[in-house]
């Protein structure tokens, strides 16, 4: 009998398990699979889903990429990824600003503490270092606020979780819903662990698509 | 020793009228099925809660009578409003909106509310929606979105207010109806004519999220509050501030001016859980002082001012609601 050819992702995936394709480390497998078929296709990008504002967003967080300080408790994390149109284009200088809770699941509503405003760069590039978030009170998974805008663009509100929160035992594809806010599985990232046992750090790609005004 | 006698009476009489009445619960309402969440009605008529059982009960008050239940039909109800005259309108996450009537259980309107999107009601957020003092109309706004403004009992919207992209995150009319205050997810208060739906002022003098908002009694002043744990009061016709009253303790989660303009009442919420309880405040409007404060032995799950200048405060336990005089 003859087997049915491959389809372009088994062809790819094949060829990143036999060595053949390797993928940067800012992107999982399967989002450089995507890209590249979407980029054979000539697709849009879907935008980013909307994720509830709430709570605890404030004005004139100040501009570092540094949310968190060199003695802090908590996981070291590094979030980046590249804020894009639907069509694929670069966004330079969109203005994000991202908020979220130190380790312990707290938000500094007095100050501004692990708030920040960053601008990406002019290859759409955004990246800051801070630490795993604790879990909330008030929510059921660990997550990091964004809002995005950029000129002629409509300003994105959402939220970055992580899939190995505890809450989703392991399962993120079945269990993202434990967290009604949670809009899209899209939003529950790949989170990849570097370094050593003494000095371990969290990094995780976030990227973002915008559509048009 | 008479000047002494007069003097100790004189002090007696001075301590006692700065002592505000003492901290008594007014009623008990045993429920059938634990209450989630519930809202009073401005005047303190009645008060309207979700049920675990899923169902939504009304009661008057003080008597604590139950005038009606409404199956739900398993929609997960996300927002409650009850009106001073004892209309009921709740929301689904999903945006659809019912209203009843007078005391019966048969729906005045069914809407869905075409701008919003999945997830926008909160029970975290009773301040997003109120009907206006006449009853005419409604202002409803997800967490997330715009606010717009419906007529009752047609339901039919009349417009919608620009929001930042956040949404809004509370909402007051003026006592003639004529004003429309809106706190901002972005801490901006914007205040609109009710009419025509023009803003008419703005203040950007709170930084964080703004959770609470109400009308001074003479709609010259709006006050508001949130999560930069202070009430700020603005005037209406310019935006301009007027006068701060913080730093307190905590988030500020509601605000209401005494049905006499006299005084202004708070409900705070502990920024590190909502589910703690907090205290509730009362101040003097006139001079700023605070007359009464006191931490409930659960979370304030209501709070309103009744007709007769008291601030009452609602708390629950699996089988009952109980309603405490704060003031």
């Amino acid at each position: 009998m003859q087997k049915p050819p491959l389809t372009r992702r088994d062809m790819l995936t094949k060829c990143a398990a036999l060595g053949f394709l390797s993928v940067a480390s800012q992107f999982s497998l399967a989002d450089a699979l995507d890209a590249w078929e979407r980029n054979a296709q000539n697709k849009t990008l879907p935008p980013t889903p909307w994720c509830g504002i709430g709570p605890f967003y404030k004005r004139r967080a100040p501009h570092t990429a540094r949310l968190r300080a060199p003695a802090d408790p908590g996981l070291p994390l590094v979030v980046s990824g590249q804020v894009v149109g639907t069509d694929a284009t670069a966004i330079a200088d969109a203005t994000l600003e991202v908020w979220q809770t130190d380790h312990l699941g707290h938000y500094d509503v007095d100050g501004y503490r692990y708030r920040a405003t960053l601008v990406a760069n002019s290859s759409g590039d955004y990246s800051f270092d801070s630490v795993m978030p604790g879990h909330y009170p008030g929510r059921v998974c660990q997550h990091i606020h964004y809002l995005i805008a950029a000129p002629g663009y409509k300003t994105l509100i959402t939220q970055l979780y992580f899939t190995t929160d505890p809450v989703f035992e392991g399962d993120p594809d079945k269990n993202y819903t434990r967290d009604h806010v949670i809009t899209s599985r899209e939003l529950v990232r790949p989170v990849t662990l570097t370094g050593d046992p003494k000095d371990m750090h969290a990094a995780v790609s976030f990227p973002l698509v915008l559509d048009r005004l | 020793m008479r000047m002494l006698v007069v003097t100790v009476l004189l002090v007696w009489s001075f301590a006692d009228a700065q002592t505000p009445p003492p901290i008594v619960e007014v009623s008990t309402i045993f429920t059938t099925s634990e209450v989630d969440d519930l809202l009073i009605a401005r005047n303190s008529k009645s008060l309207a809660a979700f049920c675990k059982d899923q169902h939504i009960r009304q009661w008057n008050l003080p008597q604590g009578q139950l005038l009606r239940t409404i199956d739900t039909h398993g929609h997960d109800a996300a927002l409650v409003l009850v009106s001073d005259d004892g209309r009921l309108l709740a929301a689904d996450r999903d945006g659809t909106v019912m209203a009843w009537d007078g005391t019966d259980a048969n729906a005045a309107f069914q809407t869905k509310l075409p701008r919003y999107r999945a997830a926008a009601f909160f029970r975290t957020s009773p301040n997003t929606a109120v009907f206006s003092h006449s009853g005419k109309y409604l202002a409803l706004s997800a967490v997330t979105d715009a606010m717009q403004v419906v007529e009752w009992p047609s339901g039919r919207s009349l417009y919608t207010l620009k929001s930042p992209p956040g949404g809004t995150s509370a909402v007051a009319f003026s006592r003639d109806d004529s004003r429309i205050a809106v706190a901002g997810t972005d801490g901006i208060l914007r205040i609109y004519d009710s009419s025509s739906g023009k803003l008419l002022a703005q203040n950007e003098d709170l930084l964080g999220e703004s959770f609470a908002i109400d009308f001074s009694a003479d709609g010259r002043q709006v006050v508001a509050g949130g999560a930069d744990k202070a009430a700020i009061f603005v005037d209406a016709a310019t935006g301009k501030l007027i006068r701060r009253i913080g730093p307190l303790a905590d988030v500020v989660a509601y605000l209401a001016i005494s049905p006499n303009g006299k005084h202004l009442s708070a409900k705070l919420l502990r920024e590190e859980s909502s589910a703690l309880p907090a205290p509730v405040l009362v101040w003097d409007t006139a001079s700023g002082q605070k007359v009464a404060e006191w931490t409930p032995p659960g979370v304030a799950l209501g709070a309103a001012w009744s007709q007769d200048g008291h601030w009452l405060v609602v708390t629950s336990t699996p089988t009952a609601l109980h309603i405490w005089r704060v003031y």
